[in-house]
C-alpha cells in the first residue's frame, strides 16, 4: 500500500495533477471519451424528448400506427446488400378528386394516389386509414394500380367507422383473389405462397421478384353532400430509423436513449451512495472501535449472508416499484458491504499514524479528525473502486427490469431486452433488439471500467507495473 | 526555584496498560510502562527524560501531555490538577502543551500543505480570528524556526522537505498555541548526526527565549549535555536517577546510569582497541517486572536486598535523587 | 597503499540510477583499498549514496539502474566482468557478505532461527540440512546466544538478538569481508556496545574484513583503522582512523566531527549549516562548496581531485591542491 505512507508517496497535488496523470493513459482517454458521448446523448435526450413525453409515448400503442412492426435499422442494409423498404405513406389529402354529382344528390368521388417503389425487397403490410365524417356509411371501392398497368380491385369496402382501418395484409379474399391472378398471369401455381404483399408488389413470375416503379391507388366512393373522406395508405417497410422498432412499433431509439440517463443516474447515485455512505460507516467502526465496532461488524456479517436478490424481488413486491424505490432499496442492502471491512482497517493503520496524534496533541476532535485527517487518506483507493462499482449497478439495474422488477414506466435498456425476451426475438432473428440495448450497457460498463482502472494505477503505483 | 515559577510537577504517577487475554477472559493483566514517577520542572526549564526502548519515556511524555489518561498518580500543571481533565478543560491543556515527535516524515498530513499544517491548530483553538491573522501567525512560527523565506516552505507538501526541515515545521506547530510546556520525543533520532545539533539548538533557543518548559526524551545520554538543566534516567518505567544533568554526566550513580554513560559511543581512534565494559542482558518485560529493583538481573553491583526489595529514591547528594540500595546510607 | 597486498580494490566506481526526475548520480569516482583485516569505516549523512556502495559492493542493486561501472578486484580478480549467476555463485556470501541495515526485520516469520541462518549453506554449499543446522547453531552459540535458539521463530527473539543472528548468517560461509550496512542503527545504546564488542570478538576470530556503514562517527571509531568520507555521492576524504580522528582536512569531515556530542570534553557540538544538494542535479565544482566556510571561486568552478595530504591521506579540497 505504497499510497499509505505517509510523507514519502507521492503527492495527490491537487485534482489537475490527478486529470494530468489520469490523461497519461490512453485507456482512460478512451472511457473519458465514451463517457462524454454518454453524458452528451443523455442531455441531448432530456432535452429533445422530455421524461412525461417520452413515458407517455412509450407506454400508448397510437402514436406509433405508423410505425412497422418489428422492423430492424435501417444500417442493417449494410449488412444485406439491398435496399430494403422503408415505409411509404401516401395520404388522399395531397391528390385531387375527380367528382361527379349524381342525380339523387350523391358525390361520386375517385381519387388517384402514387408512390415510387424502388426497394428491393416486400414491404412487411399495407394499411389504409380512414379519417372521415359522415352521415350514412359510405362503401368504398379500392383499386391497385401495378406500374405494368394493371389495375386490381382490392376491397370493395364499407366504413365501419369514421377512423376504420383496412387490414389490407390480413385479408385473407384478397389474398385468394391475388394468387388466383398470378396462376392465370404464368399459367401454373406459382412456387411461393402469394401473400397480399408480394401478390401487390411482385412481378408475375414463377419464384417472387419486385416489381419496381410507380404504383397507384384509386378510391371510388359515393358520399353524401357534406360527407368528408381522408384516407391514407401506409405501406411498412422492413426497416425503420436508427434502431428500428419492437413488437408494439415503438422506435427503439427512444428507449435506448432514454435509457442512458436513467442507467447512468443509476449506477452513479448507487455508487456514490453506497460507497459514501460505506466508507462513513467503516470510518466510524474503525475510529472508535469498541462496542460501535463490534455492531457494524455483526451488521456487515448478517448482511454478507443475507441473499440479496430475494430481497429485493421481496421489496418490489410489497412496494409500488419506481426507480427511486430500487435505488433506495438496492442502497440500504448495498452499504453493509464487506467493502466496510477493507475501510475499517485502513482506518485503524491510519489512526495509528503520528500525525494523528499529532493532531490529537493540538486538540483535534475526533469528527475533524475523521473528516480532515482519516477520510482525504483513504479516499484515493475508494473513489476508482466506485467508478468501477457503477457498471455492477448498471447491470443490476437492468438486470431487475429484465426479471420484471424494473420501474414499469421508464424506457430502460433492461426492459427492452425484457421485451425481446418475453417476444423470442433471437429466435425469430430479430438479434437487433437485444444487440443495441446490451451494446449500450457494454458500452456504459466500458467507459467506467476503463476510467476506474486507470484511476486505480494512479493510486496503486503497485499496478502500474502489471 | 519559588513556586511561581512551578510549571509541571508529577507525583508517583502510573500508567498502566491493559490487556486482556482473549475475548471472554476475565483475566487482566497489565503493562506497567509508568510505574510511579516524581518530579518537577520549573518554567524555562528543560528536562531530559533518558532511556532504552520499553523503559516508559515515551509512554511518561504522552501521559504528561494527556493524550494518556494515567491510572494514578497526579499530574500538577500550573498549581492546577490535569490528572482526569476533561473536554474544555481538556482542550485548554492541549493549548498549554506542545508536542514534537520522533518521525518528522510521518508526523504531517500528506495532503496538507505545511501552511494547512500549521493552520490546523490555530483553526482548532479560534484563538485568532481573521484569516490574516492568522496567515500572520504561521509565518511568524516559520520564521521562528528559520524556514526563511516563509513563502518557499508555506505552499510545500511535506514529501518535499528533508528531515531536518519537517523537523522544524513540527516544532514550528508545537509552539505556534504560545504553549508554556513542550514534549519533544526523540526529536532528533531519525535525523542525521549534523542535522541533530541543529534541531537541538533551534529548540534550546526556543526554550531559553519562549521561557517553554521542556521535555526532551531521548536514549542519547550525549545529547542531554548542552540541552537541558534537568535529566532523570528511566528504566523499565522507574526513575533511576535524577539530577543536575552536569551533575548526572559527571557523577553518575546508579549503575544503570553508568553502563548508560559506558556505553555511548563517542569518537575516539582508540576505541576500536578496547571492548566495552556493559551489562548484559536485556531490560525485563514490563507484563511481569521484578518485584525488587528492576536493574537487579543485569547488575554487576547487585547484592541480597536488590533481589529482595524495591528500593526507595535516595537524595545521595543534594538534589541528586537515585533509586539504588547501595546509596542507603547516605 | 600497494594494491598487491589488499584483497579488495574499488576504482572509479559509478552508480547511477533511473527515475522519473532524472538521472541520479547516486556514486561517482569511488576510489580504495583494503587489506586483510581493514575495517573502513564508510560515513556520511543519509543519501550520501554509503548505504548505495555496499549494495553495489554486493550487487544486491534495485531495477532502476542508468550506468554501474568500474572495477571491483577482490583477491586480484575483477568481479564486475562475472555474470549475475556466477557473481551469486562464487562471490555474494562466498567472498563478500552483507548485514543489512534493519536487517532484524528481515527474517521470514514462517522459519526458524536456526534453518535461516543456515540458509546460505546449504544454497552456496550444497550442504545436508543437518549438518548446515548444526554449523547454525554452532555459530549462534558463538554470537553470545544459547544454541536452543536455534529452534525459535523470529518473533520470538529482541531486536539485539535477531541481529546477532542477522550476522551469524552473513558468517556462516566464511566470507572473507563482511558488509555491516548501520548494524546496530534500531538498537538500544547498551544493546549496541554489545553487538559492537561482539563484532570485534569475531573479527579477531575469524580474521574478518569489514566494510562499516554507518552516519555515527562515534560508533565508527568503534571499528574503523580507515575511515572514508562520502559528500553527495564522491568520497571527499580517505584516510587511517588515527589521523582521521585527530585531524580531519576537508571541512566537511571537520564538520561532521564538531557535530557529534562528546561526553568526555566539554566542547559544544555545532552543525554544518545547509541541506545536502540533489544528485540528480549536483553543484558544479565541488559539491560542498555551498555549505563550505571556506569556499572561494574555484571551488564552485573547478572539481577537486582526491589531493595526497600526507601518509595514507587523501582528501578532495582544493585548500590542499596543487596550487596552495
Amino acid at each position: 500500500m505504497g499510497w499509505l505512507k505517509t510523507g514519502s508517496s507521492k503527492p495527490s497535488a491537487g485534482l489537475k495533477g490527478v486529470l494530468r496523470e489520469v490523461l497519461s493513459y490512453k485507456s482512460a482517454i478512451a472511457g473519458i471519451v465514451i463517457l462524454l458521448f454518454l453524458i452528451g446523448l443523455s442531455v441531448y435526450t432530456m432535452v429533445t424528448i422530455p421524461l412525461p413525453e417520452a413515458i407517455q409515448a412509450w407506454r400508448s400503442s397510437e402514436a406509433w400506427s405508423r410505425n412497422p412492426r418489428n422492423a430492424q435499422p435501417e444500417w442493417i442494409e449494410l449488412f444485406y446488400g439491398r435496399r430494403l423498404p422503408r415505409t411509404i405513406k401516401v395520404s388522399l389529402g395531397e391528390t385531387k378528386a375527380s367528382e361527379v354529382l349524381r342525380e339523387d344528390g350523391t358525390l361520386s368521388v375517385s381519387w388517384v394516389i402514387h408512390f415510387n417503389y424502388d426497394y428491393d425487397d416486400f414491404p412487411s403490410e399495407i394499411i389504409v386509414f380512414f379519417n372521415s365524417s359522415y352521415v350514412e356509411k359510405p362503401v368504398v371501392e379500392i383499386y391497385w394500380i401495378r406500374p405494368d398497368g394493371d389495375e386490381i380491385l382490392l376491397k370493395k369496402h364499407s366504413l365501419r367507422r369514421p377512423d376504420d382501418r383496412l387490414y389490407l395484409s390480413n385479408d385473407l379474399g384478397l389474398e385468394l383473389k391475388l394468387e388466383r391472378l398470378f396462376e392465370s398471369k404464368i399459367g401454373k401455381k406459382p412456387n411461393f405462397t402469394v401473400t397480399v404483399e408480394k401478390g401487390l408488389f411482385s412481378e408475375y413470375s414463377q419464384d417472387p421478384r419486385v416489381l419496381k416503379g410507380v404504383y397507384g391507388m384509386r378510391l371510388e366512393a359515393t358520399l353524401s353532400k357534406n360527407d368528408v373522406l381522408n384516407a391514407e395508405l401506409v405501406v411498412y417497410g422492413t426497416v425503420h430509423g436508427l434502431a428500428g422498432t419492437d413488437h408494439l412499433r415503438r422506435p427503439l431509439i427512444i428507449g435506448l436513449l432514454w435509457g442512458a440517463p436513467i442507467a447512468m443516474s443509476f449506477g452513479l447515485t448507487t455508487a456514490l451512495l453506497t460507497t459514501s455512505l460505506g466508507l462513513i460507516i467503516g470510518t466510524i467502526s474503525g475510529w472508535y472501535g469498541g462496542k460501535i465496532d463490534s455492531v457494524i461488524q455483526r451488521i456487515v456479517e448478517i448482511n454478507a449472508v443475507l441473499p440479496f436478490l430475494p430481497i429485493l424481488i421481496l421489496l418490489t413486491t410489497f412496494y409500488r416499484i419506481d426507480l427511486f424505490i430500487i435505488l433506495l432499496s438496492v442502497v440500504v442492502l448495498s452499504i453493509f458491504s464487506l467493502g466496510i471491512k477493507g475501510t475499517r482497517i485502513l482506518v485503524m493503520q491510519i489512526k495509528s499514524y503520528p500525525y494523528i496524534e499529532a493532531a490529537q496533541a493540538y486538540g483535534a476532535s475526533n469528527m475533524r479528525l475523521i473528516l480532515f485527517y482519516v477520510i482525504p487518506k483513504i479516499l484515493p483507493p475508494v473513489v476508482p473502486g466506485m467508478i468501477s462499482s457503477v457498471p455492477g449497478f448498471v447491470f443490476l439495474e437492468a438486470g431487475l427490469s429484465y426479471l420484471g422488477l424494473g420501474d414499469p414506466f421508464l424506457p430502460t435498456w433492461g426492459k427492452i431486452i425484457s421485451d425481446a425476451q418475453t417476444n423470442g426475438a433471437f429466435y425469430k432473428g430479430m438479434y437487433y433488439w437485444v444487440l443495441e440495448p446490451a451494446f449500450m450497457l457494454i458500452l456504459t460498463a466500458i467507459a467506467f471500467a476503463l476510467i476506474g482502472m486507470a484511476l486505480e494505477r494512479i493510486v496503486n503505483p503497485k499496478l502500474k507495473e502489471l | 526555584m519559588n513556586s511561581e515559577g512551578r510549571l509541571l510537577e508529577l507525583e508517583d504517577l502510573r500508567k498502566w496498560f491493559e490487556i486482556r487475554r482473549g475475548f471472554l477472559s476475565s483475566k487482566v493483566n497489565y503493562v506497567k510502562a509508568v510505574d510511579g514517577v516524581t518530579f518537577r520542572l520549573d518554567e524555562g526549564m528543560a528536562m531530559s527524560l533518558v532511556g532504552e526502548s520499553g523503559s516508559g519515556k515515551t509512554t511518561l511524555g504522552k501521559t504528561i501531555i494527556r493524550l494518556y489518561e494515567p491510572n494514578g498518580g497526579r499530574i500538577i500543571f500550573q498549581d492546577r490538577d490535569v490528572t482526569h481533565l476533561k473536554a474544555n478543560d481538556l482542550k485548554w491543556y492541549r493549548r498549554m502543551t506542545g508536542l514534537v515527535q520522533q518521525d518528522p516524515f510521518g508526523a504531517f498530513a500528506s495532503h496538507f500543505t505545511i501552511f494547512r499544517s500549521l493552520e490546523e491548530p490555530l483553526l482548532i483553538h479560534n484563538t485568532v480570528k481573521s484569516k490574516e491573522e492568522r496567515a500572520e501567525k504561521v509565518f511568524k512560527a516559520l520564521e521562528e524556526v528559520r524556514l526563511t523565506p516563509v513563502e518557499d516552505f508555506a505552499y510545500k507538501y511535506p514529501h518535499m522537505l528533508s528531515g531536518g526541515q519537517l523537523q522544524r515545521v513540527a516544532i514550528a506547530r508545537a509552539i505556534i498555541l504560545e504553549p508554556r510546556l513542550l514534549v519533544a520525543d526523540e526529536p532528533v533520532s531519525m535525523l542525521d548526526a549534523s542535522v541533530r545539533i541543529e534541531i537541538l539548538t533551534l529548540l534550546r533557543r526556543l526554550q531559553e527565549r519562549l521561557r517553554l518548559g521542556v521535555i526532551y526524551i531521548t536514549h542519547d545520554l550525549a545529547t542531554t549535555r548542552f540541552f537541558s538543566e534537568w535529566a532523570l534516567i528511566m528504566y523499565a518505567g522507574h526513575v533511576m536517577e535524577k539530577a543536575f544533568t552536569q551533575e548526572i554526566l559527571r557523577n553518575p550513580l546508579h549503575p544503570y546510569t553508568r553502563a548508560l554513560l559506558t556505553a555511548t559511543p563517542e569518537p575516539n581512534p582508540e576505541n576500536r582497541n578496547r571492548f566495552k565494559q556493559v551489562p548484559p542482558g536485556e531490560p525485563p518485560a514490563l507484563i511481569d517486572p521484578p518485584k525488587s529493583c528492576r536493574f537487579s538481573p543485569r547488575c554487576p553491583h547487585a547484592f541480597d536486598k536488590c533481589f529482595k526489595e524495591e528500593p526507595p529514591e535516595f537524595e545521595a547528594a543534594s538534589g541528586h535523587w537515585v533509586k539504588c540500595w547501595l546509596y542507603e546510607r547516605s | 597503499m600497494s594494491s598487491s597486498k589488499s584483497v579488495l580494490s574499488v576504482r572509479d566506481l559509478k552508480l547511477y540510477y533511473r527515475t522519473r526526475k532524472g538521472v541520479v548520480k547516486a556514486l561517482e569516482e569511488i576510489n580504495f583499498d583494503l587489506e586483510k583485516e581493514d575495517t573502513l569505516a564508510v560515513v556520511g549523512e543519509s543519501g550520501c549514496g554509503k548505504s548505495t556502495l555496499a549494495r553495489a559492493l554486493v550487487r544486491v542493486l534495485p531495477r532502476n539502474i542508468h550506468t554501474y561501472e568500474g572495477k571491483v578486484i577482490l583477491e586480484g580478480r575483477n568481479v564486475m566482468e562475472l555474470n549475475e549467476e556466477d557473481f551469486r555463485r562464487e562471490i555474494r556470501w562466498r567472498k563478500i557478505s552483507i548485514v543489512f541495515q534493519g536487517a532484524m526485520n528481515s527474517f521470514n516469520p514462517v522459519y526458524k532461527i536456526g534453518y535461516q541462518v543456515a540458509e546460505p549453506l546449504i544454497i552456496h554449499d550444497h550442504l545436508e540440512k543437518k549438518e548446515a543446522l548444526k554449523r547454525a547453531r554452532q555459530l549462534i552459540e558463538l554470537m553470545g546466544m544459547p544454541g536452543v535458539f536455534a529452534d525459535r521463530y523470529p518473533f520470538e527473539l529482541s531486536g539485539g538478538m535477531k541481529q546477532r543472528a542477522a550476522i551469524a548468517m552473513a558468517l556462516i560461509t566464511n566470507p572473507e569481508i563482511v558488509i555491516l550496512d548501520e548494524p546496530t542503527s534500531a538498537l538500544d545504546v547498551l544493546t549496541q556496545a554489545n553487538i559492537i564488542n561482539l563484532l570485534k570478538k569475531i573479527k579477531n576470530e575469524f580474521k574478518l574484513t569489514y566494510i562499516f556503514i554507518t552516519h555515527d562517527l562515534g560508533l565508527a571509531s568503534e571499528l574503523a583503522n580507515r575511515v572514508a568520507v562520502i559528500y553527495a555521492g564522491k568520497m571527499v576524504e580517505l584516510s587511517s582512523a588515527d589521523i582521521f580522528y585527530t585531524q580531519p582536512k576537508h571541512p566537511y569531515s571537520k564538520g561532521l566531527l564538531a557535530s557529534a556530542p562528546t561526553l568526555s570534553t566539554d566542547r559544544r557540538p555545532e552543525f554544518i549549516t545547509g541541506v545536502p544538494p540533489s544528485l540528480i542535479d549536483p553543484p558544479s565544482g565541488c559539491r560542498f562548496h555551498p555549505r563550505c566556510r571556506f569556499a572561494w571561486e574555484k571551488c564552485s568552478s573547478e572539481e577537486p581531485a582526491m589531493f595526497q595530504v600526507g601518509e595514507d591521506h587523501l582528501v578532495r579540497c582544493w585548500l590542499y591542491g596543487d596550487g596552495k
